[in-house]
Order: C-alpha cells, then sequence, then structure tokens
C-alpha cells in the first residue's frame, strides 16, 4: 500500500518559441486515481508531462506536491515517481537484466518482485541476458515498462505508454493499470489508442484556444 | 548512489573499446608527428617535449568525453538518471571519474613511452608523471562541465573546444613549466602543489556547475 500523496496543478501555461502551447492546464491527484490527458498533435501533452517531472519549467502556473510547491519538495517528488517518456532511457550496450537491476538499485524502495519475475512478466523470458540493442521497439518498450514491477513509486507518469505493444501487450498494461490502482498507485498518461480502463479515468484537454 | 553510477559508467564504457581506444590512439599518432615534422635531434625534441606532451594529452581528453553525455542524452537516459533522487552533481561525477580512470589514467600510463621517443630527459619523467596525475582531473572536470553545457546541441563539438579550451590553458602552462623546470633540474615542487590545489578545487566546485549545466541542457 503506497502511503497518501497529492499533486496539485494550477494554470499551468507553456510558451514554446512563439507559440503558446497551452494554458490554464489545472487537475488534482490524489492516490487510486487515473489521468488521462489528451489534446491533438503539438498541442503539448509531452510537454506538460515534462514539466511535471520537472524537466522543463512552465511558463505559468504552480505545481503543488503534497501541498508544497513543488520546488521544495522536488527529491520527494522523484521518489515517488516514474517517468516513462518517448525516450525510454534503456541503454543499449546493457542487457535487459543490468538495465532493471541497475534502476532498482537506484530507488530506496522495491516491490517485492524479482526481476526475472518481472521479466516474465513483460513477456521477455529468455532474453534476461540479450543485449537492449537487439531488441525490437516493441520489445524495449517492454523492458522499460517492466520497471513499473519493479519499482515502488505510487505516481507513474507514462507517455505514450501503448505505443509500440502489440493487442496483448496493450491489455497487460491496462490491467497492471488497475493492480497499481489497487495498491493505492495513480497514473497520470498520455494516448492516442482509445484505452479500456475498468476503473474511471479523468481526463484533460490541452490546447490553446 | 556515487558507487552505482560510477559502476554503471565504467561498466558502459568497458563495453565502447573503440571509443576508449581512441584517444589514445590520437595521442601516439599525434606525438609520432613532431619529430618527423620538427626534427628527430635529441636536442630541439628536449626542449619541445613537455609541451607536445601536455597538448596532446589534453586533447585526447578532450575527445573522450563526448562517449560520456551524447549517448545517455539521445536515449532518455539523462533524464531519467536526473530523475532517479541521484543528484546532478553526483551524475556528473560519477561521469568524470570513469572518464579519469579508463581515459586519463591510460594516457598518463603511456606517457613515459612517448616521452622517451621524444628524448624527455629521464630526471624529468617523474614530475611528467606527477604533473599528470595532478593536473588530468581538472581537465576531465573542466570538460565536464563543458559537455554538460553543450550536450543539448546538435553540433556542440566546435562550442565544447571553443569553450573548454581557454580553461585549460592555465593548467596546460602550469604542467609544462612543472616539467621543463624538472627537465633543468630545478625544484617543480611548488608548481606541483598549484596544480594538486587546482585538482581540488575542481572536484569540490565543478560537479556543482556541471551538474546546473546539465539540467538546463536537458530541458531543451
Amino acid at each position: 500500500m503506497y502511503s497518501e500523496f497529492t499533486l496539485k496543478c494550477d494554470n499551468l501555461a507553456l510558451i514554446r518559441g512563439e507559440r503558446l502551447l497551452f494554458k490554464q492546464a489545472a487537475f488534482e491527484l490524489t492516490n487510486r486515481q487515473v489521468l488521462h490527458i489528451q489534446g491533438a498533435n503539438g498541442t503539448g501533452k509531452t510537454s506538460l508531462l515534462r514539466v511535471l517531472c520537472g524537466i522543463i519549467e512552465a511558463d505559468e502556473g504552480e505545481l503543488h506536491w503534497q501541498q508544497q510547491p513543488i520546488e521544495q519538495t522536488r527529491q520527494d517528488f522523484y521518489l515517488n515517481t516514474i517517468y516513462l517518456g518517448h525516450q525510454l532511457g534503456v541503454k543499449k550496450a546493457m542487457t535487459v537484466e543490468e538495465n532493471l537491476a541497475f534502476y532498482q538499485a537506484m530507488r530506496p524502495q522495491s516491490l517485492s518482485v524479482s526481476i526475472s519475475e518481472a521479466i516474465a512478466q513483460v513477456g521477455l523470458a529468455g532474453f534476461e541476458q540479450q543485449w537492449v540493442a537487439n531488441l525490437s521497439q516493441g520489445q524495449k518498450r517492454r523492458v522499460s515498462l517492466a520497471r513499473l514491477l519493479l519499482e515502488s513509486a505510487p505516481l507513474w507518469i507514462l507517455d505514450e505508454p501503448f505505443v509500440a505493444l502489440d493487442v496483448k501487450g496493450q491489455s497487460w498494461l491496462a490491467q497492471h493499470f488497475e493492480a497499481h490502482r489497487e495498491r493505492g498507485g495513480s497514473i497520470i498518461f498520455t494516448s492516442h489508442q482509445p484505452v479500456e480502463l475498468a476503473c474511471d479515468v479523468q481526463k484533460l484537454v490541452i490546447g490553446a484556444q | 548512489m556515487l558507487g552505482l553510477l560510477i559502476k554503471r559508467e565504467i561498466r558502459l564504457l568497458l563495453r565502447r573499446k573503440a571509443e576508449l581506444l581512441n584517444p589514445l590512439f590520437f595521442f601516439l599518432v599525434v606525438t609520432t608527428m613532431f619529430p618527423l615534422g620538427i626534427s628527430p635531434e635529441a636536442k630541439v625534441l628536449s626542449t619541445l617535449a613537455p609541451g607536445v606532451l601536455w597538448v596532446c594529452v589534453l586533447l585526447s581528453l578532450l575527445l573522450s568525453l563526448d562517449v560520456l553525455y551524447r549517448e545517455d542524452f539521445d536515449d532518455g537516459s539523462l533524464v531519467q538518471l536526473l530523475m532517479s533522487g541521484a543528484s546532478a552533481a553526483n551524475i556528473v561525477l560519477a561521469k568524470s571519474i570513469a572518464n579519469w580512470l579508463f581515459c586519463a589514467l591510460p594516457l598518463i600510463v603511456m606517457s613515459p613511452l612517448l616521452s622517451v621517443m621524444l628524448h624527455l630527459p629521464s630526471d624529468a619523467l617523474g614530475a611528467l608523471i606527477a604533473s599528470l596525475l595532478a593536473g588530468t582531473p581538472v581537465l576531465c572536470l573542466l570538460g565536464a562541465i563543458g559537455m554538460s553545457l553543450t550536450v543539448g546541441l546538435r553540433r556542440g563539438g566546435i562550442l565544447l573546444v571553443l569553450l573548454v579550451l581557454p580553461l585549460y590553458i592555465p593548467v596546460l602552462i602550469l604542467g609544462t613549466m612543472l616539467v621543463s623546470a624538472a627537465s633543468m633540474g630545478h625544484s617543480y615542487l611548488p608548481l606541483l602543489l598549484l596544480l594538486i590545489a587546482a585538482s581540488v578545487m575542481s572536484v569540490s566546485l565543478a560537479p556543482w556547475a556541471a551538474g546546473a549545466a546539465l539540467k538546463v541542457s536537458v530541458s531543451e
């Protein structure tokens, strides 16, 4: 069970170059909630996730983690978050197992799943000692998703997690969203594909009007 | 945390043998050009040797920096590392330590061989190694600042050189003066202490500067 957390996002606006990507983006998130960020191409969905993760700074608006400005609680936020972006952050020159072991070791807490179990669960059994360079795009995506099984973090921030997955993989991930929610975790994700989830999904549509 | 990061860097470096050998070959090839291009005479070469060796080590190290940052930036690992709770300064420090151990140290080990070719007086050999041991950490760490600033740029290579080389100059001057002094039989201890001081200062300050630069680069 994850402990209580709150993430509040107020009136966020982001300008890239000369263009306003989005404004007045606002939501509140606590345990057991799923937030689906929607918007057409180029409306800044990925940028919004990157703002949440503190990678880029918003031009306006505030973020609060545990009721405190996120600038002060950034480290605590990072300990409670897994972010998977378009670039997966898996090293081609390391094996599947080494990649996962490294990220797991960087976390102070991990879930009670062994690395080989996690690899089997994402359908990569037998690939433990393979170089990631030899895997397909979908398999690389699965390696990064295996991190979700290993690392204990209540908030998942996932950028297009269903891309490059086959139908079975997609339904497995949707089921796993549910399992994460039952443990008290929350998910913020973007997806262009319609996603069938058993639970309530909040929607946030962004884009400059 | 730092231990984990260093282990990761070393593992990745050891798997890229070609990139690891490049600076060594560069060092070997460029230093061999000097006797051929200038004069094979022992008298001429021995006065040039300290400068030639130092400049070649410096340029070889500059070549070795890209490997440590570029791929991590491109495949998103840098973002993951920054979000893993490790401080940015630690990430840079781990990279610099791996850089020194696997790029600078092999160059230092190779330098006695090349110093013989350049007729460096054998009394100055100890001074050469001491000066490189004390000076190369500064080069690695200043390089880390430059690399952190330019890793987000498409063709950051030239900019890296423009940024970092001016900062390398004081170290180069101290290093070559030290070896020259030793080859003329003077005491080189004060210069060595200055180099060590520069090293200590850069170990304690550069990771913070480079870490801040890394965050800026990732945000683009």
